[in-house]
């Protein structure tokens, strides 16, 4: 769901050449164990190339640190980023990983376009740090080679 | 940790981002000298989001599901020796939320028995078990049918449930009130429609199993299935929460195989029944939102620690 509204992202701005399928069709193409399994997220490169054949797309997998998370988003670069979310929202450690994408930011939050909670869903950063840190500052930037002629990805 | 679990952990960890999927993590290595392998388990976290329409609250919870696989790792050069395939992996786990189900529909069927014996469905269903017992009590015997006629064998399966229930008893080519029976149809001041109602509970609670398989009567068995979608998400969630129709529809579908139409014809007909008045297993608090029963939930939520509950 998060790489979809990445790519959205990119299609709306003009920078992305392969029309989308629909959502239904997209997620189709992560099979049929996602819903359980989760998405293993190093096979998101294979999964997003066949679905924009037009496009060159680079997944990065990548640790950072809040700043460049920040970075990424003044430089209007969507990230997704992964974490604990049973620890952002219980204070308890869970095995499974949530992923969201952070589209900007204010000195208190990180804003998220979140698969729970909808458009720039705030989350209070430091507890975000918290849970990032349980999955080792973890993100994924997904772009393509319109964008990096573009944008700087390099925060 | 000492530092070569810790490494083997992290490995664990790499080849669970490159190959398996994100609801999973490593448990604590074992080393297994004579092979010299470490065999880390799989454990796997099930994320559910319920949406509380009364709080208007987005609950989280995971489930906690223990180990769903292994994978093993060389000692010498940290590499995976053994990996297991996605479809086994989630094999254990569709298998491991169907013994989940299970127990919670045991444990359903055991505590709203009652509610249960009171759908008009079911009831039409077993009117041959209800003309039996009426009979055999206004009657004080009954001559049993030829066992080898087609019409009256249904009959006969209920003579047999019953005796084997110890609410009827055989004497020759007839069959009594046994004791039980009187005594029920006693407590209810000779009430016959309670008579039947406290029978059919008993049969469900006792003999569902066997209602259902061997006598092929699966009418109870979508109000079970809705009923326990619902509480399901209530005892995870530690709450009776309110759920939309379309969240109970998809509760209910997800976990048993899917959409239907058939079904989709059904479902408003079978929170109707489930809400009426004198079953009250789910009840609309408003337009479209369900809420289920706090006794019910009570009841359950005692007997789902006894069995070791697992959502956190």
């Amino acid at each position: 769901m998060c790489s979809y509204a990445v790519l959205r992202y990119w299609e709306r701005r003009g920078f992305l050449r392969t029309a989308l399928p629909s959502y239904d069709a997209f997620k189709k193409t992560f099979g049929r164990y996602v819903d359980l399994l989760g998405f293993p997220p190093n096979k998101l490169n294979d999964y997003l190339r066949d679905i924009c054949k037009k496009d060159r797309l680079k997944v990065q997998h990548r640790e950072g640190s809040i700043e460049s998370l920040q970075a990424h988003l003044r430089n209007k670069i969507p990230v997704i980023s992964l974490f604990d979310y049973n620890m952002y929202q219980r204070g308890q450690p869970a095995r499974s990983t949530h992923a969201t994408v952070l589209v900007g930011y204010t000195p208190e939050n990180m804003l998220a376009n979140d698969p729970f909670h909808g458009k720039k869903y705030p989350y209070e950063k430091n507890r975000f740090q918290e849970a990032w840190a349980l999955r080792n500052n973890r993100y994924i930037l997904i772009t393509t080679k319109v964008t990096l002629n573009s944008f700087p990805t390099e925060p | 940790m000492p530092v070569l679990v810790q490494r083997v952990k992290e490995k664990a960890e790499e080849i669970i981002y490159n190959k398996l999927g994100t609801n999973i993590a490593p448990g604590e290595p074992e080393f297994v000298p004579s092979k010299k392998v470490w065999i880390v388990p799989l454990e796997l976290d099930l994320p559910r989001v319920i949406d509380d329409r009364r709080t208007g609250n987005l609950n989280y919870m995971v489930f906690r599901l223990g180990s769903v696989g292994t994978l093993k790792i060389d000692d010498r050069f940290l590499k995976a020796v053994e990996t297991p395939k996605r479809t086994d992996l989630n094999d254990a786990v569709e298998e491991k939320l169907a013994h989940i189900r299970e127990k919670v529909e045991s444990l359903l069927v055991q505590t709203a028995s009652l509610q249960f014996a009171r759908l008009v469905s079911l009831k039409h269903m077993m009117s041959p078990l209800e003309s039996l017992v009426t009979t055999v009590l206004k009657r004080d015997t009954y001559p049993l049918p030829d066992k080898h006629s087609t019409t009256w064998r249904s009959v006969l399966n209920y003579v047999e449930l019953l005796v084997k229930q110890e609410l009827l008893v055989r004497e020759g080519d007839t069959v009594k009130p046994a004791g039980l029976l009187q005594q029920i149809h006693q407590t209810v001041n000779g009430d016959i429609n309670r008579t039947l109602e406290l029978v059919l509970k008993d049969v469900i609670e006792k003999e569902y199993e066997t209602v259902y398989h061997d006598y092929k009567i699966k009418i109870l068995h979508p109000y079970v299935q809705i009923s326990s979608a619902y509480y399901d998400y209530a005892l995870s969630a530690h709450d009776l929460i309110a759920l939309s129709e379309e969240d109970l529809w998809d509760a209910y579908t997800n976990q048993y195989s899917g959409f239907s139409k058939k079904r989709w014809f059904r479902f408003d007909n079978y929170l109707r029944e489930l809400s009426d008045g004198r079953v009250k297993l789910l009840n609309e608090v408003e337009t479209g939102v369900w809420e289920g029963d706090r006794e019910v939930l009570e009841k359950l939520q005692r007997g789902y620690e006894n069995f070791g509950g697992l959502a956190s």
